[in-house]
């Protein structure tokens, strides 16, 4: 029984000393010795190369493509310590401490990264260093996203998601499992905060309704948008900047597929319109301008003053739908609109055109002006107004006073779309298909006070392969300020339970001889 | 050697279990793990999640990753969950999922003797074997409740602990108990409540502590509420009833609720047992303890229960599961010794029927034997304008994933491949068929990706398998000399068609563009055979040349004659003859026919029973009537 002790203190004693050994061996890099130059800077997956991070950013991890059987990196600042990440393989981490005090100390300057690699034959290669620089302006420290699969008809595993720049703090905000598997299909904030924002929901295997969810000051209420004379189901929302009102569009979307076309899928929007709901009366209204019969109008975005709503509208192409896709669904070519708005009022003034499909030479969708109001930036595809997927859908920069538009540098031989601003106006995110054409990943850009745009960045992750083997979609990214203040049950309750505010409805398109509504003094 | 008596304040003596009966209890746990293994073996149960896709969310699948642990941190019953997915893996190789089963039966064996001998005094002989019954009744109905039952396992564990706590204070009691609670409610959800009511009985029963008892009651009762709804934000539902029998009704489509809720009640039996058991021994014990006889009759009610429920084992779902499982290793002939074991006309015979279709095509069959199979229009390609009903899609999509990616239409077979991995989830196997079909379109980087996750999975039949084929791609990125991916290139539609394809359009958009797809061909014809549109079938038969066939299959030569019979007119051949064989068996139920003439319809079907593997017998009796307006 004597033994007992002295056989546990000997076990532990053993733990410890292999925890230590383990710890020392780790801490120490292994030793560069006579290192050749290698003729080139190192290929890295992702490519963290010559692109400018914010200084807020989490800690990019990648896979240095080299062969070899040591890797080390030495990260280095204009100012302040270096640091290095090593590893037996090729997968590098860059620790978060000293990467943050790299980052606090080097704003607005450059810094490097050198890599070594110890070949097969035992000697090592030092690579030219990778350059980047860091930005003074930091981003919007949260992207909320939904997660899904490849999907094509069936939904039944989607997840709206918050992550943290700052981290890898990746959380579910709402998890259609506990929604009878609806769907969340679109998620829009007011001014980037998270004070008032709004998800866009549908039921699928049980019956929650289907409609706008609001969530204000922590708040969430269900409204049902659809009126009789305006039975479609609000989608694609923008909040204009005073808070007071919702410009949305109802879509008809459907979905054929092709035989061998590399993206098998298209969507196309048989019927859309535009309407706006006003937060504070619960009133639905439209205007003959924005919700013609004759033409498809979608992606509305109010102004960063609010003067003007954006929005994207093409001639329905087709006469009558028999079957899909319908005939001449490739001359669906959106127009960049807008139309003046007085909120105070409620006055609406003429549509007038930005920049048309025929001047641009393509279909234009997903405009998004920046919170500042200098930059507007658009997305084109060759035609139809689903970019996401089209392969050759990219972002274009466009001057709303001139209609001149330039195809943006971040863009790839794949699909970009769907971007969002940060709050400061000096970097945006999109979703890029960039290399396998197929996943949704964000990336993000700076732009410079003269509108130069950066080599775009994908963002950072944790486990330095977790791209290559990631099949979920980051799909609408958007950046946010604070994190969402309600989450998990709180929303999923308020969705099962409760009836859907209906409402108002004051004028529709339907009655275009109606006054405009107008707000109570 | 004389026992001494009890002193004042030990537990009394507990008279020891007999060898013999320890021998019996062995031989009963080899034998059902035997049972489990060669009768329902668990790669079927395992597999039976593709066969009933209405009985679950999806397939369990587990992935070596961050992300996919942190879905199962943030409820209770999480880590239960995360463990099931990794265990139920296991089920896949034969020998260690019935291991495993074994194993978790002794566990509740076990379990059972614990607390029956705590709360009855005296070890029991045969009643605690009686758990095994419920779960040989699940697992025989091909129904995985390995989840619930690991849960528990684990309150039950929880409640033999404490039981087993020995004489102490009711606070150094209650210390225990909350000890054990929270982390089992995190752990296993619902099974908390399980050992929280074994508590209180106990306590109220063996224990006599009922002060205790009730407060017992009530941290049990408060538990799911503040450590499930407030602190982890979960439902109510999710939080008391979560890893519970029936917790899963709100995924069985309604159709398959009644056999959910069966389902479902076998296991409320085996959670039911561990609360009531006790307390029957309980009062038995305190009633004078149960005689020799007793005892004897309840071990005779067990072996009759055991034998029942071995009775009723679900052979035709076994059936099912089998043809499925080796259609998708394109082990052809299991497929067709398989199929006849499943009941024409039943629910899942169109799936069959699809399988055996696809087993007699690869075994050059399918001309010459469909028809001796049962044949229906909705089985033969199981394609959206045929599958007549939403419920059977889920399990519809994964085998038109295969069964597309083989005649060549490879972006509907990606496309059928994702609608089935957002149904059943992003199971290796369905990633592996989604990444051929990448890169049979050209797209590697998609399929590295898709390949890399399946890799990353704990599946021991698809992990493996998935990193050989991304090593290769080290060297060939296009697999070149992989066999089903050449097959698909040569065979995949070369032009880019918009739209929604039926079965005719796309099996001829097929053929339009590679004349030598001989699985196109076959299964157009097969098409036209069952809709019985001879005149379609004449039409297509031109192509026989083109693709090198010496003979014409057997069905063909009864379609063409039973055409000449009704037109007056022999189609022109191309120098093939039709088969004496093939005539003779057409006369003579020509004969027949006019023999039973006069009879009713099913004695005409009765008396021909011999041509029932022809196509004139599936014309004349089987063909459904709406098909040939």
């Amino acid at each position: 029984m004597r033994r007992r002790p002295v056989a546990v203190v000997l076990v532990l004693t053993a733990v410890v000393a292999a925890a230590g050994l383990v710890y020392a061996l780790r801490g120490r890099p292994p030793e560069v010795r006579q290192a050749k130059a290698g003729q080139r800077p190192p290929r890295l997956q992702p490519d963290y190369s010559e692109t400018v991070f914010p200084p807020n950013i989490a800690a990019p991890s990648f896979v240095v493509a080299e062969e070899g059987t040591a890797y080390v990196v030495e990260v280095r600042g204009e100012r302040g310590e270096a640091f290095r990440a090593w590893n037996a393989g090729s997968g590098i981490s860059l620790p978060m401490g000293p990467w943050r005090r790299l980052l606090s100390a080097n704003r607005g300057a450059a810094f490097e990264m050198v890599v070594c690699v110890k070949g097969l034959d035992g000697g090592w290669t030092r690579f030219e260093p990778v350059r980047n620089r860091i930005a003074q302006e930091e981003i919007d420290p949260y992207i909320v996203y939904r997660r899904i699969n490849v999907i094509y008809n069936c939904y039944t595993r989607m997840q709206l998601r918050q992550r943290s720049l700052e981290d890898y703090d990746d959380s579910v905000l709402l998890d259609n499992r506990s929604i009878g598997k609806g769907c969340m299909n679109c998620h829009t904030f007011c001014n980037n905060g998270t004070d008032a924002m709004l998800i866009q929901m549908r039921s699928a295997r049980v019956d929650y309704g289907h409609g706008m969810l609001l969530i204000e000051d922590g708040k969430v209420s269900k409204v049902n948008t659809r009126t009789r004379l305006n039975p479609g189901l609000a989608a694609f929302s923008s909040w204009h900047p005073s808070g007071r009102v919702i410009a949305f569009s109802t879509n008809r979307v459907r979905q054929f597929f092709h035989t061998t076309r590399p993206e098998v899928r298209e969507g196309i929007d048989l019927k859309s319109d535009l309407a706006v709901y006003f937060v504070y009366s619960g009133e639905v209204t439209s205007r003959k301008a924005i919700s013609r019969p004759d033409r498809l109008e979608s992606w509305p975005c109010w102004s960063a003053d609010g003067k003007y709503l954006y929005f994207c509208s093409s001639p329905v192409p087709w006469d009558e739908v028999e079957g899909l896709p319908p005939e001449h669904c490739r001359d669906a070519l959106y127009d960049l609109m807008r139309i003046p708005y007085d909120v105070d009022s409620g006055e609406w003034g003429e549509p007038e055109t930005v920049l048309s499909a025929r001047e641009a030479g393509m279909s234009i969708v997903q405009p998004r002006p920046s919170p500042d109001g200098r930059f507007l930036i658009v997305c084109m595809a060759p035609y139809g107004g689903f970019p996401a997927l089209e392969p050759d859908a990219d972002l274009y920069m466009v001057n709303p006073a001139t209609g001149e538009h330039q195809r943006l540098p971040c863009n790839s031989d794949q699909t970009e779309s769907w971007h969002s601003w940060s709050s400061n106006s000096r970097w945006f995110v999109f979703s890029t298909k960039a290399g396998d054409g197929l996943f949704l990943r964000p990336a993000f850009c700076y732009i410079d006070e003269d509108g130069e745009v950066s080599k775009p960045f994908v963002l950072p992750q944790r486990d330095p392969r977790f791209y290559e083997t990631n099949i979920s979609l980051y799909q609408l990214p958007e950046l946010v300020k604070q994190p969402v203040p309600v989450r998990g049950e709180q929303i999923a309750g308020v969705i099962r339970s409760g009836e859907w505010a209906a409402v108002d409805v004051p004028v529709t398109a339907a009655t275009p001889s109606a006054e405009p509504w107008r707000p109570d003094p | 050697m004389l026992a001494s008596p009890p002193q004042e304040g030990e537990p009394p003596a507990v008279p020891a279990v007999g060898r013999a009966w320890r021998w019996l209890w062995g031989v009963l746990l080899v034998a059902f793990f035997l049972y489990v293994r060669l009768r329902v073996n668990p790669a079927f149960v395992y597999h039976s999640y593709w066969v009933q896709p209405e009985l679950s969310d999806g397939v369990p699948v587990f992935f070596f990753s961050a992300s996919f642990l942190q879905d199962f941190l943030l409820r209770p019953g999480g880590l239960v969950e995360f463990a099931t997915a990794f265990l139920g893996q296991y089920h896949q190789l034969a020998w260690v999922g019935a291991a495993f089963i074994a194993a978790l039966a002794a566990a509740l064996c076990w379990e059972a003797f614990v607390l029956l001998k705590a709360f009855g005094g005296e070890p029991p002989r045969v009643l605690h074997l009686a758990p095994v019954l419920p779960l040989l009744a699940l697992y025989g109905c091909y129904f995985d409740p390995l989840p619930d039952v690991l849960a528990l396992v684990l309150a039950l564990g929880c409640a033999c602990l404490y039981v087993r706590a020995g004489p102490c204070a009711a606070a150094g009691r209650l210390l225990v108990f909350l000890a054990m609670l929270a982390p089992l409610h995190y752990a296993a959800a619902g099974a908390a409540v399980v050992y929280a009511l074994l508590c209180v009985l106990f306590e109220l029963t063996a224990g006599r502590r009922r002060a205790l008892a009730l407060l017992l009651l009530a941290l049990g009762a408060a538990a799911p509420y503040c450590l499930g709804v407030a602190w982890l934000r979960v439902s109510p539902a999710a939080s008391y009833g979560g890893l519970l029998p029936f917790h899963g009704l709100d995924v069985a489509s309604e159709n398959a609720r009644p056999l959910f809720i069966r389902l479902m009640g076998v296991e409320a039996v085996l959670h039911a047992f561990y609360l009531l058991a006790p307390v029957y021994v309980f009062v038995a014990a305190r009633l004078g303890g149960m005689g020799r006889r007793w005892r004897l009759a309840g071990a005779f009610v067990l072996l009759a229960l055991a034998g029942g429920i071995c009775g009723v084992h679900d052979d035709e779902m076994k059936g099912q599961t089998a043809v499925d499982y080796y259609a998708y290793r394109r082990m052809w002939p299991e497929v067709l010794e398989n199929a006849r074991k499943v009941p024409r006309g039943t629910y899942g015979y169109m799936f069959v029927n699809c399988a055996v279709n696809r087993a007699l095509y690869h075994m050059g069959k399918l001309g010459d034997d469909m028809f001796a199979y049962g044949q229906g229009p909705v089985g033969h390609m199981l394609c959206p304008d045929t599958v007549p009903d939403l419920r059977y899609r889920d399990r519809a999509w994964v085998m038109q994933g295969d069964l597309l990616a083989d005649l060549g239409c490879v972006n509907e077979a990606v496309h059928m491949t994702c609608e089935a991995m957002e149904a059943r989830g992003n199971h290796p196997r369905l990633l592996e068929l989604a990444a051929l079909c990448n890169l049979a379109n050209g797209r590697t980087e998609a399929a590295r990706i898709r390949l890399g996750a399946a890799a990353k999975s704990a599946d021991p039949v698809h992990r493996a398998r998935a990193r050989g084929l991304l090593r290769r791609m080290e060297e060939d990125p296009l697999l070149s000399d992989n066999l089903q991916l050449r097959h698909m290139r040569a065979m995949r539609v070369q032009e880019d068609v918009a739209g929604w394809l039926t079965v005719e359009q796309a099996l001829k958009l097929l053929l339009a563009q590679n004349g030598r797809n001989r699985m196109a061909f076959e299964y157009l014809m097969g098409f036209y055979l069952i809709y019985g549109r001879l005149d379609d079938f004449v039409a297509g038969l031109g192509r026989l040349d083109e693709l090198g066939y010496e003979r014409i299959p057997r069905h063909y030569e009864e379609a063409l004659l039973m055409y000449a019979l009704r037109t007056g007119r022999m189609p022109e051949l191309g120098g093939r003859r039709i088969s004496e064989s093939t005539a003779r068996r057409f006369s003579g139920f020509q004969l027949g026919a006019a023999r039973h003439a006069g009879r009713p319809f099913a004695a005409r079907q009765l008396a021909l029973a011999e041509y029932d593997d022809t196509y004139m017998f599936y014309h004349l009796f089987l063909l459904p009537p709406e098909l040939t307006q």
